[in-house]
């Protein structure tokens, strides 16, 4: 397993993705009139989010007679995106981004303290950081090995177990302080996301 | 059926498409594909058209969605091709009664180069072998349905195009919940990269149910100038054992109906997990309705697969994957190492260039598949759209034709064979063309220049092309071999007042000049300052970058401005801007003359209320909505002290329930219910049932409200539900959250289902206390 930091201010968000986000539809930025509150929210978020990622490449096991999922590590990986995207996978990356607790805790405080507007925002730009963590992870490895890459997918996307979200908290929740919900499978801290990427010949 | 025929009867009515073939004749029993299920029994396949005729469907789709040759070939049949396109055709014919035959293509579930590994030419060729056949069996229309990537649907479109000018053609993409592809595209990419092409109607069929699909399809209604097509599934599929199901029953489905109408569907159907009973609702709702007119808007933008950008804000092109005087990038375009130039493309991109200038340098060397691929490595792996800056014709059309979405094309002067060749291949493959404000010989000045605009105006009237699809280079020329930089300049302003965007080549200023990044820092700002739209330069370079920034926070350009919404009423506007000072000072002022209860009922209240109206009429943003709630929330805390009985409306008890740590939704309810007058207990996340239950038993509010954001929470909110039952509590409850739906609502106890941030007000209202 490998562990590293990106500091948040080396992730680059296109302004149109948190737009959107925020629910400012079809504008592909964010207005004058919001432009010092997203600022001061994206200038929290930068200073207390800790993006981390804990990331493993794991040989494909050839499956047994009768078994029609992809086996890595002590897991079955079922559903038609993953056959579709990982089928021909000879080993598959996985990876658990986080962005903390202190994000969590801090559009928490902005809600009791009634100032939502902060709270909706922050949570917001939390939401496409942890997204655009992940792709500069998903470049990273694209550009590093010869193998053709899947789509990065993750559970409770289309047809994969949102369950399988319980074996990534296993494998690399510890060394990176995230956990999840044993029945909704949801993680804690909230900004974290799970992706598989199948690498073929 | 011709092609203006079909389109005719579409400005008529809307047409009701059928329903899913391959769920369906899974929850028939049938284990196999229905092109196998065509080979082997070809009565089921008539039979299940003859039902969605029954149904109501005046289009039936054939069951060839899988028959391309290279999904064929995955499941050993490709040598059936012809016999299953040919008798699936003749099967829905036989079937349909009259109603239109929809030549079906589906994708061939292989992803392009560079995420996967098929070429543009492997997709075209195969979607190719399929469309002839569908022409010579005389389909009325071909649809391109369920595909997950821009540059295969636009391979598909190509290969049936080219075939024909005669057929009607429809394009589709599927998008996820955050709308967009498995490979990036949203849909107002989707929108203005085909409607550049010579389709007729776009649309979203597949991956999600019609209460997730309705804002992706109305985005993409916003932008398109087509026809437009959907076909929702009914619902996420739930594993029950072995066995697949779809929640959403046919009377849920066609409450959605009309919104799709509304948005301006031209053709309405349904896909996976629907069956001729969905198709007969959507019949019986949609009947024989005219489409309602569009009110489209445009975009001035390009776009890769999982970007767009739009020049009406200042575009930076980097300039720097050009050949000329760069060995290294000279080896690699040599050497096709084609990782070295993504590297040079990221790069720029991390200095802050939106799209990139793509230059071959000597294009001979180059084999034109190499380029074919370089361009996709670039798109896909960094999402910065291409200027595509090739000289070849023919290598400019080939790369065009593959380009996977709306390009730039770098360049056509105004010379007349020279532009309408370029031209030409903007109105075939699309994309915005650079044309130089200059003839056969270089300008001397602005005078010069406008005599080649005007040209250039007239022949793009001649070739039926409109303005946005243009950009004017004003031509900068090296001021150290005696050229007046001012002559640029006005050419800029003059073009600029005429509406018309431009670029330059920033660097040409400076040629053979000592402290070019000083001189090309000072002549951007000119540029600017009076009006450039955008410029090829770059980005590495930290002075005039510095310049760049500095100019466009000058020229206040950095920024758009949204709608404006100004109402007479000035507590309207202090809540609308979050001018929380203001509100009370009013306030207070209204305090001076009228009874407490008087302010709440008589101004505070009304405003809330056309806020609210304004948000469900979509003229304000969500964080409008918010901003205005958390302000208008302190007026009412205000007022409402001055109260004896304390002045509110009842209270209502909020939580997220056990198990779902996601509250944002919560929390904008919480005070959007707060904003209205009513006292909120908000029991937070995670909440444990019995809690919940606890509360409501206590506090006896007005209003139970739950929240549930995942699949896996929503059962929740049964126990809660149960266990009111089961204390005999008569509290209404109000659900809402991602997972959520009016029926699942429902069939989990629910009174109301609360679908966006507003629903719990209106039945908050609607309550009789």
């Amino acid at each position: 397993m490998e562990i590293f930091e990106i500091p948040p201010k080396d992730v680059e968000i296109p302004q149109r993705a948190i737009a959107a986000r925020m629910g400012f539809k079809g504008v592909g930025e964010i207005p004058d009139e919001f432009r010092h509150r997203y600022d001061e929210a994206m200038s929290i978020a930068m200073e207390i989010t800790k993006p981390v990622v804990a990331i493993e490449n794991f040989p494909v096991y050839p499956p047994k007679i009768s078994q029609k999922g992809i086996f890595i590590d002590t897991i079955e990986i079922t559903g038609t995106l993953a056959k579709s995207q990982l089928g021909k996978s000879v080993e598959i990356t996985a990876m658990l981004v986080t962005l903390g607790s202190a994000l969590d805790d801090k559009i928490n405080e902005f809600h009791e303290d009634g100032e939502e507007l902060k709270s909706f925002m922050l949570d917001a730009i939390g939401s496409e950081l942890v997204e655009y963590v992940a792709r500069r992870i998903d470049g990273n490895l694209r550009s590093k090995t010869k193998l053709k890459g899947s789509a990065r997918i993750a559970p409770g996307y289309v047809d994969l177990p949102i369950s399988l979200n319980a074996w990534f908290t296993s494998k690399f929740g510890e060394a990176i302080s995230v956990k999840s919900d044993p029945q909704s499978f949801t993680f804690l801290p909230r900004k974290t996301i799970s992706a598989f990427i199948g690498w073929s010949n | 059926m011709n092609r203006k025929a079909f389109a005719d009867i579409l400005k008529e009515r809307v047409l009701i498409l059928d329903g899913a073939y391959g769920t369906e004749f899974m929850r028939r029993g049938f284990k196999k594909s229905p092109e196998e299920i065509l080979l082997e029994h070809p009565e089921a396949i008539k039979k299940l058209h003859e039902e969605y005729v029954k149904s109501g469907a005046n289009a039936l789709l054939t069951s060839t969605f899988g028959a391309n040759p290279i999904k064929l070939s995955k499941i050993g049949l490709e040598s059936h091709h012809d016999e299953i396109v040919r008798n699936a055709v003749k099967i829905a014919k036989d079937a349909s009664k009259g109603a239109f035959i929809l030549g079906d293509i589906g994708p061939t579930g292989d992803l392009p180069y560079p995420i996967g590994e098929r070429s543009f030419d492997e997709y075209y060729n195969s979607f190719q072998r399929t469309a002839k056949i569908l022409l010579e069996e005389e389909v009325d229309a071909i649809i391109l349905e369920t595909f997950t990537d821009i540059l295969e649907l636009k391979a598909a479109y190509f290969a049936v195009r080219d075939l024909s000018k005669d057929i009607f053609l429809i394009a589709h993409l599927t998008f996820d919940e955050n709308g967009r592809t498995l490979t990036g595209t949203e849909p107002v990419n989707f929108a203005i990269t085909f409607d550049d092409l010579d389709v007729d109607a776009i649309g979203i069929n597949c991956s999600l149910g019609p209460e997730e699909m309705l804002p992706i399809f109305e985005e993409l209604s916003k932008y398109t100038h087509k026809f437009l097509t959907v076909e929702p599934d009914a619902g996420k599929p739930i594993l029950k054992g072995d066995i697949v199901e779809y929640p959403i029953k046919p009377d849920e489905f066609a409450i959605h109906m009309d919104s799709y109408w509304e948005a301006g569907a031209n053709i309405i159907g349904s896909c996976c997990g629907s069956n001729p009973a969905h198709t007969s609702k959507i019949s019986t709702i949609i009947g024989k309705r005219s489409p309602v007119e569009r009110d489209e808007k445009r975009l001035f933008a390009i776009s890769s697969p999982s970007s767009i950008v739009n020049f009406d804000k200042f575009v930076l092109i980097g300039e720097r994957l050009n050949p000329a005087g760069k060995k290294k990038l000279t080896e690699a375009m040599r050497g096709e190492n084609i990782d070295y130039i993504v590297d040079q493309a990221r790069e720029q991109i991390d200095k802050g260039a939106h799209s990139l200038d793509l230059n071959f340098g000597v294009e001979q060397t180059i084999s034109k598949d190499f380029m074919s691929k370089v361009v996709a490595a670039i798109t896909y792996k960094t999402g910065s759209p291409l200027s595509l800056d090739i000289q070849t014709p023919e290598l400019l059309e080939f790369i065009m034709k593959r380009y996977p979405g709306r390009p730039l094309v770098n360049s056509a002067r105004a010379v007349d064979e020279e532009f309408f060749k370029r031209a030409n291949f903007i109105k075939k493959y699309g994309g915005i063309l650079i044309t130089l404000s200059m003839g056969e010989q270089v300008p001397e000045n602005f005078e010069d220049r406008k005599v080649s605009i005007n040209h250039v105006l007239e022949m793009l009237d001649s070739i039926g092309l409109s303005k946005d699809r243009i950009i004017f280079d004003p031509i900068v020329l090296a001021i150290g071999a005696g050229a007046d930089a001012r002559e640029t300049i006005k050419t800029i302003s003059y073009l600029d007042s005429m509406g018309l965007k431009t670029t330059f080549g920033l660097s040409n200023v400076s040629f053979g000049m000592p402290d070019r990044s000083y001189i090309n820092g000072a002549f951007l700002t000119m540029a600017i300052l009076n009006g450039l739209s955008s410029a090829i330069m770059n980005p590495l370079d930290e002075i005039v970058m510095g310049n760049l920034k500095s100019s466009l926070l000058l020229s206040k350009r950095s920024q758009i401005e949204i709608e404006r919404v100004q109402g007479t009423d000035e507590l309207l506007n202090f809540v609308l801007t979050g001018a929380e000072e203001k509100l009370l000072d009013e306030v207070d002022a209204l305090l001076k003359t009228q009874e407490p209860v008087s302010v709440i009922e008589k101004h505070l209240k009304p405003v809330m209320d056309k806020v609210g109206d304004l948000y469900g009429e979509g003229k304000i943003f969500l964080p409008q909505l918010i901003l205005a709630a958390q302000t208008a929330q302190k007026a009412f805390e205000k007022v409402q002290k001055l109260i004896p009985s304390g002045g509110d409306y009842g209270q209502f008890i909020i939580a997220t329930v056990k198990g779902d740590v996601h509250d944002i939704g919560k929390n904008i309810v919480a005070t959007i219910v707060k904003s209205a007058g009513y006292k909120v207990l908000d029991l937070g996340r995670d909440v444990p049932s019995e809690k919940i239950v606890d509360m409501a038993e206590k506090e006896r509010p007005i209003m139970v409200g739950l929240s549930a954001m995942m699949t896996t929470t929503a059962p929740r909110i049964k126990d809660v539900t149960d266990e009111m039952k089961k204390r005999h509590l008569q509290i209404p409850v109000i659900v809402g959250g991602a997972s959520l739906n009016e029926s699942l609502a429902k069939e989990l106890g629910a009174d109301f289902y609360a679908k966006s941030a507003t629903d719990a007000i209106k039945y908050l209202k609607a309550l009789k206390i």
